[in-house]
């Protein structure tokens, strides 16, 4: 199973052990599911991590290492080229591109593109994780 | 966490390190082999991140959120 994981799902698998976020981490670390990135996804990661809200929580160093870790451990795909538009927040678009592209799903917890489910391959992390689990 | 035996094939120079830094530290090869993997695979990682986790998942995923989206250079 090949997944493209919205960065808000793995700063969200950072900041909270007890939420599902943070089981698909492990289990992808387990080699449970390919998780599929291309740069523009480890990049936007690294700036969302130095937001003055996370950076009491989550260390520039610890950052650092984490954003290395996906660079290092995930699937690279290259960057879709001009993604075309679909969310109603375009920075959302080249995540849509990339699974697509990648013949992925696309988990996310951020409404903008769970608005999308009828149309794209995206599932909330709850739903993913129950995909996991029920693969076990 | 349950332990298990495995059997590795690694360097003969890697594992004289690994000998170096047990007898430097008292510790055993098997353990300084765990911590050096837990290290490179980030488990180390999530397990200091998560010691000062305080935050439900939704709590958790709310913030992640209003991070991605107020860092994004569009905005």
């Amino acid at each position: 199973m090949r997944a493209v994981l919205d960065p808000s799902v793995l700063i969200s698998a950072l900041l909270s052990q007890r939420g599902a976020p943070a089981q698909i981490l492990l289990r992808w670390l387990r080699g449970e599911f390919e998780l599929v990135a291309s740069e523009a996804l480890p990049a936007e990661l690294g700036r969302a991590l130095a937001y003055p809200k996370l950076v009491t929580s989550i260390s520039a160093n610890d950052a650092a290492e984490f954003v290395d870790l996906l660079r290092e451990s995930a699937a690279v795909a290259p960057d879709p080229t001009e993604p075309p538009s679909r969310s109603t927040d375009r920075g959302d678009d080249y995540l849509l591109a990339l699974a697509e592209q990648e013949r992925a799903l696309l988990v996310s917890g951020d409404q903008h593109l769970l608005n999308l489910t009828d149309r794209f391959p995206i599932v909330t992390p709850r739903a993913f994780l129950d995909t996991l689990l029920a693969a076990d | 966490m349950a332990k298990v035996r495995t059997t590795l094939t690694i360097d003969d120079v890697v594992l004289r390190a690994v000998k170096v830094r047990g007898a430097r530290t008292g510790k055993g090869d098997s353990h300084v082999i765990e911590e050096a993997l837990r290290r490179d695979l980030g488990l180390d990682l999530l397990d200091r991140l998560w010691q000062a986790d305080d935050l439900s998942e939704a709590e958790a995923m709310e913030l992640a959120v209003e991070a991605q989206h107020e860092t994004r250079p569009s905005h």
